[in-house]
Parts: structure tokens; sequence; C-alpha cells
């Protein structure tokens, strides 16, 4: 259907009935659509049992008679229908999440489907959906209690149902596998029967939620559920959307960011079939077109708008590079730590000290899926079709953008192709909503992949200064620490971060957990025009590398193996001893693997997650390398579906591993230059090393993330293992500016 | 007007010939199983069948393709129960999604001519990228699938 | 090769200021159509910059010089020439304070250029173009070097002087065309070898060497003679304006400096000038008696066979076929056949690994770029997988061309840079 539905009808295509669409029927479906996209576990091929039920997504203004709540609809076939508030973008949440809820819930798995939790009705109903966001790796951590409940008070609530049918009391009944039932009596009753009288039942107490040490279903590997609809062109993504009378438009957006629109001259578009409008924006010009996006792109081609760019125009990268090596090296910064008198420390007679200086670029998000969003605006209401990691937020920035309020705004989440913190900002939707003003008719707004690398909001660029001491025993006696990079909260306009400190911009340097008495770190923010945000495991993707290969150099300087060396300092963190030790024994570590091939080591915590993981490379004579193997260890403390946090630990490996072999956004005349694959290019198949996943939890607590640990601790893994076999220590990414040849 | 027979179905097509395949099939033949990556042949997410032989559909322009035979993901199988698609689900190939389309069908044409691919050959001929990186379980599905066409 | 960067320049990323695009209905004014079939544009702005305020770095053999501004600013520019000191200057290169210019200016062809079309242009420089004050840049030839007075010797021996006259026993239409060739559109510039003191070694067609081929800004401009293999032998006299009004023909599409001809300058010609251009280049002699080339299927063959022997064929598999077809036969006109193409039957391989290494900016006809463009594989393979494709694809479908070495595509990564895909067009007005 037209793009607002993820169903697994029998596969059965019907993307193609969008144009026997009549818009009533089109309006209502896409009120429905809110909550429209259901996975049918019990489609999976693998699964025995073939699911028939059609859930009733939520109406936009009345709550489906098989609501339980919110959350929970069961179907009078048994079917359940689980609501997910977070974005289903790869990292597996979509599974994860219902896993948690029916771990409590008691339901049979295959009977289960997931459909997009409605931003438009968490407005209406008091906020019921809480946080909607897909960031920080965060949705499994703090969705679990909060799902758990949403599971136990829905058992409860079916368990009460029966009880009152039978005249007995709940504690009585039992609920395993979709039914209910009393065992003295030996009745049984199936959910789908209980669930119209369940949905009438407000318990007393909310019920208790299991410990961890009691979970039968969390922690084994289920399958994805979203995996099916992946293999046949199902899956719905924003770009896929489709709409009755519905146009194209293609944008050229101020190549300098934060430049603006000087002029356009429309000239060149008269006569051209098929253009509807040329539509002027603040900072950007859009040609909408009929029939297709290629015609929208075409007609955008022949204009060649003006524009004001300022001071930043001249702006090129060798002198971002050169502030912010001086800012690491010289001038002020605030203190994020301090521990004992480095200074003293540094100078003390018979200390060995060591200085160093790592530096990195801006990165690009580059997901597969470029932005794109879909917007049908008739006055008094806002239809949004939106691949976003925070459908919440979407919806406030949909409402201001259109001037409605939040209740006349419909997001209709989608599959996301990719998100990598790009796709929490959705600057892509604001664009279509207000050409979509303009021209008042249903607009489809595609970034090229040269708009999508060029107007990200990067990954910012840093320069990390590094001091360390050892006394004559090689023990290190202080650790300095300076970076300076740019202000991810200053650039988004979320926060002025007055101190000077930014979390992500220390994060993995002053919460390190080695033991060095004289420790400090400093922080200098510093931004240029160039927009910075939120990128796959954000600080940890520089201050990983940097710290990690400094501890190397230490290691190295301190004539120790740099597992031993590390592990000596790791006295009050088992959980960091364990995942080294993991990684160490699964990988071999320390063995001759013979010439030109060598190993190295790296570990980062990162959301909460420890990660582990050594590296074995290979470097020809002519100097190419090749990553052979990453031996990988994790600790997460908890995890809900093992197969999935693998799937996120490789994946989280790949994407570090383009950044640190080929990642580079350079700027020219103000102008990021990369714009496509031949000029960013990406790990493929011949470059993917065999990567091998340990798990070494260590349970407590934690609950920690998956999306983004898996590459924290990759370049310098990689780099550590190029010093183990050149002797090079490669101090700043990414890797293909270094010459490797001959160095073998 | 250019007749192309898409998943056994024929098409007229009036359009610009310089258009790509990409998005005669996405915006006029409504078949979005096809996906935009980067549009200069780098990525494979486009990636189709053009009379038998894997083509990146973003930089193939409709006015060569007149009577071509056309198979995109959606003809593959009426029920993803090609021995790829079936490969791909027991592997839990996809993350993101976005690229497995192309990965799919890349992969079919791959295995008739390599029908026992080594890593070598897959490294050589499979060249679609993946930005969620699934390379690990891509290549398990290939040899998966590569058994799955022999039983 | 020491020439470098030459045009090479104008590839840098911008899309300030770039602009308009569809002059095609634009009242003619004939010093304007003069103007753009002498490419002057393309030398004289610098992208982002203002058209002909000059800026434009080139490599010279004696080091590397800029463009001038020849907008009509009086300070800056040529606001103070007269008609003679601007003819001076474009057709015995001579500047109004007696300075003598580079050869890089390619006066010993404007040599040709008739007075009533000097007058033209200058009309349309000092009345047509907005001045723009814009200092010029000191150009960078070593200090012992720098003496200009060589240069009048220079004058001497090599600019053979005076208007074109047209040739008796050849009709109109040829002697427009040679008028065009040879004169306002500096063909010989690009496409003509040079000589011991970087002179173009002939200056019409009375000798075999005038547009015989040339490696310049590490871009081999192909043979324009009538040879069946790596001139334009196969090419009929429509498939020659089909190139020059569109970029591309059903055989090739433009590449390199080419690039910025096509984007400022042949598309604008009209018909009758197109054709005459092409009624010209037609009637060049090949200079070598070559067999025609015959398409070998066992290429095709063995690229469908899996396995193929050769390591670029596998490259080739995975990198090129998409566009250029396991057939090598390319989707023409938008993607170039590879199979019997006469640049990549060339002898020197310079223009297929600069292509490979660095791609290809887009054309831009007329304002509206093409869809397709070549993108760069620098990135993403090294020497050796280069050398290995383009021998593949100079040995296959019969191309019987020679192999490139490792060595060969190391120094062009080194004297090259990438192109970008950022389209740059320059407005004239
Ligand atoms: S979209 Fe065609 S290869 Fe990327
Ligand atoms: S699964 Fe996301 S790009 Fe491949």
């Amino acid at each position: 259907m037209s793009g607002h539905r993820n169903t697994v009808q029998a596969g059965k295509s019907n993307r193609q009935d969008a144009v026997a669409f009549t818009r009533r029927h089109f309006i209502i479906a896409g009120a429905t659509a809110a909550g429209g996209l259901a996975v049918g576990i019990g489609m999976l091929p693998r699964a025995a049992k073939a699911l028939t039920v059609a859930a009733k997504p939520w109406d936009g203004n009345a709550s489906s008679p098989y609501d339980l709540d919110a959350w929970i609809a069961i179907e009078p076939d048994d079917s359940v229908l689980i609501r997910y508030a977070r974005s289903e973008m790869g990292q597996g949440s979509m599974t994860a999440l219902p896993m948690i809820v029916a771990e409590e819930l008691q339901c049979d798995w295959s009977k289960v489907r997931v459909e997009y939790a409605s931003p438009n009705r968490s407005v209406r109903e008091n906020n019921v959906y809480g946080d909607m966001s897909s960031v920080g790796s965060h949705s499994v951590r703090d969705s679990r209690i909060k799902l758990q409940q949403v599971g136990a008070s829905a058992r409860e609530r079916l368990i009460a149902a029966a009880a009152a049918q039978w005249n007995v009391p709940a504690s009585e009944c039992k609920a395993a596998d979709s039914v209910v039932s009393h065992a003295a009596s030996g009745r049984r009753i199936n959910y789908g029967a209980l669930a119209s009288a369940a949905a009438q039942i407000k318990l007393a107490a909310e019920p208790a939620i299991k410990a961890p040490e009691h979970y039968t279903f969390i922690g084994k590997p289920q399958p994805r559920v979203d995996v099916p609809l992946k293999v046949n062109g199902a899956a719905q993504y924003a770009i896929d959307t489709r709409l009755p009378d519905m146009v194209y438009a293609a944008i050229a957006q101020c190549p300098v960011p934060g430049g603006t629109l000087a002029s356009v001259d429309e000239a060149p578009l008269k006569n051209m079939p098929g253009i509807v409008q040329v539509v002027r924006l603040k900072d950007a010009v859009a040609v909408v077109a009929t029939d297709t996006f290629w015609r929208a792109k075409q007609g955008l081609a022949r204009l060649h708008p003006e524009w004001n760019v300022g001071a930043a125009g001249s702006t090129d990268s060798a002198q971002f590079v050169k502030e912010y090596r001086d800012a690491a090296l010289s001038g002020t910064a605030a203190v994020a730590r301090n521990d004992g008198d480095v200074d003293s420390a540094l100078s003390a007679s018979g200390a060995k000290t060591l200085t160093s200086l790592y530096e990195v670029p801006y990165l690009a998000h580059a997901t597969m899926e470029p932005m794109n969003a879909t917007v049908h605006w008739q006055g008094d209401r806002l239809d949004v079709w939106v691949g976003t990691q925070a459908a919440d937020r979407a919806l406030k920035v949909a409402a201001e953008t259109a001037g409605l309020k939040p209740e006349q705004v419909y997001i209709h989440n989608t599959f996301v192709g990719g998100g990598f913190g790009r796709k929490s900002r959705n600057d892509e939707m604001v664009q279509a909503i207000e050409i979509a003003k303009a021209i008042n008719r249903p607009v489809k707004l595609v970034w090229t992949r040269e708009d999508d690398m060029r107007h990200d909001r990067f990954r910012p660029q840093a320069a990390i200064s590094f001091k360390g001491a050892l006394d004559a025993n090689g023990r290190p006696t202080a650790l300095y620490i300076r970076t300076a990079v740019g202000s991810i909260l200053r650039s988004l306009r979320i926060n002025k971060v007055e101190n000077g400190i930014e979390p992500m911009a220390i994060e993995g340097l002053a919460n390190n957990p080695y033991q060095i008495a004289n420790t400090k770190v400093e922080c200098a923010l510093k931004n240029t025009h160039i927009p910075v945000a939120f990128w796959r495991s954000v600080g940890a993707s520089q201050n990983a590398f940097a710290i990690e290969s400094f501890i190397d150099e230490m290691a190295h300087a301190a004539g120790r193996d740099p597992y031993q060396f590390r592990r000596a300092m790791l006295g009050s963190r088992p959980d960091w001893i364990k995942v080294l030790d993991t990684v160490v024994e699964n990988s071999n570590w320390g063995r001759s693997l013979g010439p030109g091939r060598a190993q190295g080591l790296a570990i980062h915590e990162c959301y909460g997650t420890i990660v582990g993981e050594v590296a074995e490379i290979t470097i020809s004579p002519q100097g190419a390398l090749k990553v052979d193997r990453i031996t990988l260890a994790a600790d997460s403390g908890h995890v809900v579906n093992p197969l999935g946090f693998a799937e996120q630990m490789e994946g989280g490996v790949i994407f570090a591993l383009t950044a640190a072999l080929y990642g580079k956004v350079t700027v020219k005349n103000g102008v990021p230059e990369q714009g496509n694959f031949d000029t960013y290019p990406m790990v493929r198949l011949a470059q993917a090393p065999k990567i091998d996943v340990h798990f070494a939890m260590t349970g407590g607590k934690k609950w920690g993330g998956a999306g983004e640990p898996g590459g924290a601790p990759t370049a310098a893994a990689v780099c550590n293992a190029i010093f183990a076999l050149t002797g090079k220590r490669i101090r700043s990414l990414p890797i293909m500016d270094h010459d490797l040849s001959g160095s073998a | 007007m250019i007749t192309i027979d898409v998943n056994g179905t024929q098409h007229q097509v009036d359009i610009e010939p310089d258009t790509p395949l990409l998005w005669v099939l996405r915006d006029v033949i409504g078949l979005t199983g096809t996906k935009f990556g980067c549009g200069i042949a780098e990525c494979g997410a486009c990636t189709v069948h053009i009379n038998g032989r894997a083509m990146r559909s973003c930089s193939v322009p409709i006015g060569v393709l007149d009577g071509a035979t056309i198979l995109t993901i959606e003809g593959l199988s009426s029920d993803a129960s090609h021995p790829v698609q079936k490969a791909w689900v027991a592997e839990d190939v996809p993350q993101c999604g976005y690229c497995q389309s192309g990965q799919i069908m890349a992969t079919v044409a791959f295995l008739k001519d390599f029908p026992n691919p080594t890593d070598a050959d897959i490294n050589a001929n499979i060249t679609n990228i993946c930005r969620c990186g699934t390379y690990e379980r891509l290549r398990r599905a290939i040899h998966r699938a590569a058994d799955l066409m022999k039983a | 090769m020491l020439v470098k960067l030459l045009f090479a320049a104008l590839l840098i990323l911008s899309t300030i200021a770039i602009a308009r695009a569809d002059e095609a209905n634009a009242p003619e004014d004939p010093g304007e159509y003069l103007a753009r079939a002498g490419d002057c544009v393309a030398c004289h702005s610098v992208p982002g910059g203002k058209a002909f305020a000059g800026g434009l770095k080139m490599g010279t053999p004696l080091g590397a010089i800029y463009s001038t501004n020849i907008t009509p600013d009086p300070e800056t520019g040529i606001g103070n020439y007269t008609l003679d000191d601007f003819d001076r200057a474009l057709r015995r290169g001579i500047a109004k304070d007696g300075h003598r210019l580079y050869p890089a200016m390619p006066y010993p062809s404007y040599a040709k250029i008739t007075d009533e079309d000097v007058k033209a242009l200058y009309d349309f420089f000092m009345k047509d173009v907005p001045p723009v004050h814009q200092e010029n840049k000191r150009n960078e030839i070593p200090p012992l070097l720098s003496f200009r007075w060589p240069l009048a010797l220079w004058d001497l021996v090599f600019t053979a002087g005076g208007s074109y006259v047209e040739k008796p026993g050849h009709d109109k239409e040829w002697n427009r065309g040679a008028y065009l060739v040879q004169g306002l559109g500096h063909c010989g510039a690009c496409h003509t070898p040079r000589g011991f003191a970087w002179q173009e070694k002939a200056l019409d067609e009375s000798s075999s060497a005038y547009l015989g081929g040339a490696v310049l800004d590490a871009w081999l401009a192909p043979n324009l003679h009538n040879d069946l293999r790596t001139g334009l032998g196969t090419w009929s006299k429509d498939d020659l304006v089909d190139f020059l009004k569109h970029g591309h023909n059903r055989d090739g599409t433009a590449f390199g400096s080419m690039i910025d001809v096509v984007n400022n300058s042949t598309p604008y010609l009209s018909d009758a000038d197109i054709n005459a251009v092409a009624v010209y280049l037609k009637s060049l002699p090949a200079n070598a008696a070559q067999a025609a080339y015959v398409y070998d299927d066992a290429t095709t063959q063995a690229l469908r066979g899996g396995h193929p022997s050769q390591p670029g064929a596998v490259l080739y598999a995975g990198n090129c076929a998409s566009c250029h077809g396991l057939d090598g036969r390319g989707f023409s006109p938008y993607m170039p056949p590879i199979a019997g193409n006469p640049v990549v039957l060339g002898e020197d391989p310079a223009s297929l690994i600069n292509l490979v290494l660095n791609g290809s900016t887009p054309l831009v006809v007329k304002g509206t770029p093409d869809p397709y463009r070549m993108p760069q594989f620098r990135l993403q393979l090294n020497d050796q997988e280069i050398a290995d494709v383009l021998t593949f694809i100079r040995g296959g479908w019969g191309n019987g061309a020679s192999a490139v070495s490792a060595a060969q595509v190391a120094e062009l990564r080194k004297s090259t840079d990438p192109t970008s895909d950022q389209v740059v067009i320059l407005k004239m007005r």
C-alpha cells in the first residue's frame, strides 16, 4: 500500500494499489498508519504456525476494540499486537523490546505482531509512550522496566478476567503460552477469549516484575521480527511512500553550512514539462515535479542559485586542523577530572615521559537510505512519513514548523534505512513541510547522496593531546589528556555548555578506569561553521582511538605486554578484567602470526557496555593493509536478544573500521568536499574482517547498550596492530592517509 | 515509448530516455523494493536483473532498455522461497535492510556464474555496500544459499 | 611530463556564483558568440570567481602562471585597452604595457582571427562583460626564466602570423571549419603535440602533426585525424556533430579538459558552424594505415562464465561492468563503450588512467548537467589493481592495445587531483 503500512499479508505486493485509493480512504488508512507498521512474528517462514489475524491499528480517534491498553491488543484468535515505541533502524530493538513484554505477558511468541506506536496517540493520551527516541543505545536500557511492567500488568489482568469468569481466586490461576489455566479444576482459557474482559479490569496494585535471574525468554536468541520483510522488498521505508497526487521535490541547499539563498533564476525551467513549482527556502531552493524524483532532480540541475556564504566561505580543513591542534596544545581549557598532581608527576625525577597528539576529521553518517520525507499538508492536519530516530520529537518539530497543535500532526514512522544518529534531527522533514505548505499537494522530498553527505551534521573534528609518565619500574604515574573538539550540544542548540565541559566530549577519557594516581582530563570546546551531531558511539568514536592508542604507547615505553599493562591498572574493575581476559583467551593473544601479520588490542566502555577487541592484520610489502579478523568480547551486564546483540557488535566493528580506514570529510571554501561513496569509501565484503563475538556478561545491575559500543575500540585495535607490526604509530585517522609501504 | 517486461508484466513507459531504470521502477511502476543509495553505481542498493544479469539500475538509462526483461526483488519469488531469500532469513542477515534487496539480487546472479563460490569469488564479485555492516552474516548466507541451491 | 594543471584547476569544488544556464534563446551578440567559440571563460576565470576576472593557475614547463583579468576594469583589467591594444594582445601576445604573454594564451592560434572578429570580441569585452576589480596574481616562474624577452624570439620562430586566408580548392564550409578549428577554437593547443620549446608542432593541416594527438595535463587529447583505430576514422560527420553538441555520441564521451570545452563552448555554436568544424575534421587524412577495429566476443564470454583468468577481468566485473557492460558496449550515448573506443585503443593510456583514478567532472550542456558521471577509484583501487583492470580493458574485446603498468598509474596518481562531482558553470556576463 502507499508506504504507510508494513504488513506481512501473504507476501503479495499490494503497493501498486496506491492509485486505486480514494483520498478519503487514504486519509483513514493514513491515520491508522500512525500505528500501522505491523510485523507478524508468526509469519516467519521458519515458524510453524501461520498468523492470520489482521491487527486493527489505532485509528487516531478511538482505541482498538481489542486494546488491553495503549501497548497491547489481543484479538479473539489470540494474536498479540505489541506496540513498539522506538525506531527500528537495524539495531534490532523492534525484536528486543517486544521480547521484554512477552517475557512477562507469558504469551506465545509465534502469535506476536509488532507495530509502531503512534506518537499522535502519545500526545493525546498523556504521553503514554514517553520518550520514543532511539539514540544513545538506550532503547532496551530505558524501556526495560516499563515494558516488563506493561507485560506483567496485562498478564495479571488476563488472569483476573479468567478468575472472575471461573469464580476462583486469581492466585490459583497461572498464565503461560497465551493460556490462563486453573490447575485445581483443569480449566484453561485462551488469551483471545479474555482480552475484552481484561481490558475492563483495573488492578489494585501493579504486579511485581521479574528479576533477571527468573527470565525464561529474555536472553534466548531470537531471529529478528523484521527480517522476513527485508528479503522480499516488502519493508516500507520513508522513501517508499506513495500517495495519490503526490509530487516529488529535489533540493539544493547552500553549499556552505549556515549560508543563505541569495537569488535563483527560474528561467531555465520555462517550458520544461512536469515542473510544478520552484520553492525558495531560507537556505535552499527546491524544484517540485510530477511523475518521478528524477524529473525534479534534473530540473533542479538546471538552476544555478547564488548563495550568501559569508566568511565561512573561505575556510578550509588545513585551517581547522591547525585550530584544533592549537586548542589541544595551548591556551586554557575546562578541567573535567583532576586526581593527584599531574604536573609534579610528569616532572618527577626519574620519570619517563611521553607526549602525543591524536587527530580525527569530520565524519559523515552516510546512512544507506538518504534523508527523505513525504508530507501531506491539509491545513488543519499534517501527515508526515519519515524515517526518524525520535518520532515524538519529530512530531513537536513538525507541529511548530506547520503552525499546528501537536494533536493535529501524525508522524508515520517507517523502517529507517540506517540512523547512526543522523535521523534524530529531521532537517529533511522540516524542509518537506515548508515545501508542502508552499505547493499545497502531497510531496516527497528526497536528498541525493551528495545532499546527504554534504549537508550532514557531522561527527566533530578533534585533536586530543596526551602526556604520560612511567616510573623507573615502568608503572604509570601520570596521565594528562586534553581534548579539543566540536561541541555537539552547542551545534544543535540544545545547551550552551556554560561550564565548558560536554559529557560526550570527554566520555571514555575522564571516566577511564585505569588506576593512575595522577590523572587530569581537560576539555576545550571549539566549533566551526560545520554543524556537528551525534554519530554512532559519539565521543567514543574519537576518544577510544586516542586513549587506547596512547595506553599502547605507554605499554610499549614500559616494555610491557599491552594486555598485562592494562590489566595491572584495572584493579577496581573486575568487569573490565573479564572482558580483557575473554578477548585475550579467544584471540590467541601473543601468538606469532608469521611475517607481515600482527595483533593489536584495545578496550573501551561506551553506553554502559565494555567491549574489548583484538585485531589481526596483514600488511603487504606494498603497504596494503588488510584487517583479517576481529575477536571481540563484550559485557553489557545482561542481554535481551543475544543474536541481535552479536549482530550489533559486528555492525559496529564494520562501521568503525570504515571510519578508521577511510573516513574523512574535508572542507574547502567552506564546503564539505566528499559527496558520494567514491570519495567517501566504505568497507565492503572484500575488506570485511572475520568477526568473532564472545560474551563476557557480568550481570548484576548493569544494562549496557548494544548499538554503538561494538565499534568503539576498533580503530585503536587496528592501529595498535599496525604499530606492533611496523613500529609506526598512527596518530591521525583515516589510516589510508598514511603510507605503510615497506614498513612491514 | 519504451516497452519493458518487469517481473513478467509488460509496461509501456513514456518518459525522458535519460531517466535511470531505478526511478522508472520506483516512481512510475511503483516497485519500491529496489532502493536508491548513491545514484552512481557505487553501492548496489538498486541492483536488479536486466536480461538475466545483475545491473545497478540507477545507472542504466531507460532509453537503452526497449524490449528488456527485468527482474526485481518483488519478482524473485512470490513467497520469499528463493534459496537466497531462505538463506538470508536463516542467517538473520538484514539490519536496517535498506541494502538487502540489492545484496540479494546481486547474489542470485552471482551464484549462477559461481555455483561453488570461494570467499575470494564473493569478495571480488559482490561489491555492494552495507552501511550497517552485515558482511559477516552476508558471507555465511551466500555460502548457505549456494548449498541450498544444490540440494 | 612537466605540463600539469593547465585547465585542470577549473575542476575545483564549488557551486557558488555559477550560472545562467540556458542561453539558447538569448539574443545573439556576435562578440559573445566568438568568445564562446574561443572558450575564453574557461581559462580567464576561476570557479566561484567572476567571469573573465582571471586568476586560474596553469602549469607550464617554466612554472605556474595565472590567467589575467580581461574584464573592462580600468585598473586591474583591460578597461584602458584600445582596440589596437586588444588586438596586439589577442593576436600577437603583447600586452598594453609591452610585456609579452606566455604562450599558454593561444595567440599563435588567435593570430588567425579576422579583423572583423577581433573588433566584435573587443566590443563584447568592453561593453557587455561587467568590470571586476581584481588584481592579477604574480606568476611563479623562477627568476632566471622570468625574463620575458626570449618570448620575442619564441614568437619570431613559432608563430606564423596573419589572419586566416581561405584555402582555394575547398568550399566555404570547409574553410569556415578550418578557421574555427585553427583560430578561435584553438583545438591544436591540446590536440597537437608540442615541440622542444613547448610550441605546437604545427598550426594547420599542412602537417600530419597538426591535431595528431598529444598528452597534456596527464590527459591524452586524442588524434583527430581519420586513423581507423586511434583516430576518428570510424566516426561519421554526424558523430562529430553529435559529440560537439552534446559532449557525447554513440562511441564516446568528453573527458578531461574537453569537458570545459563542451561546458562552455561547442554546444553554443550554431549548427552551421558545428557542421563546418565536423567537415573540416573529417578532411584530415589518416596518418597511419590501420586495420579497422573488429569486436571480439570472447572477452564477454569469459566474463560471463565466471572465473576469467586475468586479475583485471575480475576487477572489471566487480567495478566497471554495471555501467560499461560485460560486453564492453556501455550504454551509449550515456556511458561510453569500451570496446573499440579510440581513446581505449590509443597508444598512451594517460587518459584512461586519469579517468579511473579521478573520475570525471559532469558535462554540462547549455546549463544542464549530464545525468551520469564516471566515479573516481583513486581511494578504492591501488596502482596494481588499476593497472590490471586497464590492461584487461585495453586487451579485451579485440581492443589490442598495450598493457598498463602499476608504475604508470603511480606516477599519475601523484601528479593528478581527483575531479569534483560538483558542477561549475561560468556565467559570461
Ligand atoms: S543507487 Fe545504484 S548503485 Fe547505488
Ligand atoms: S542492512 Fe543496513 S545497509 Fe545493509
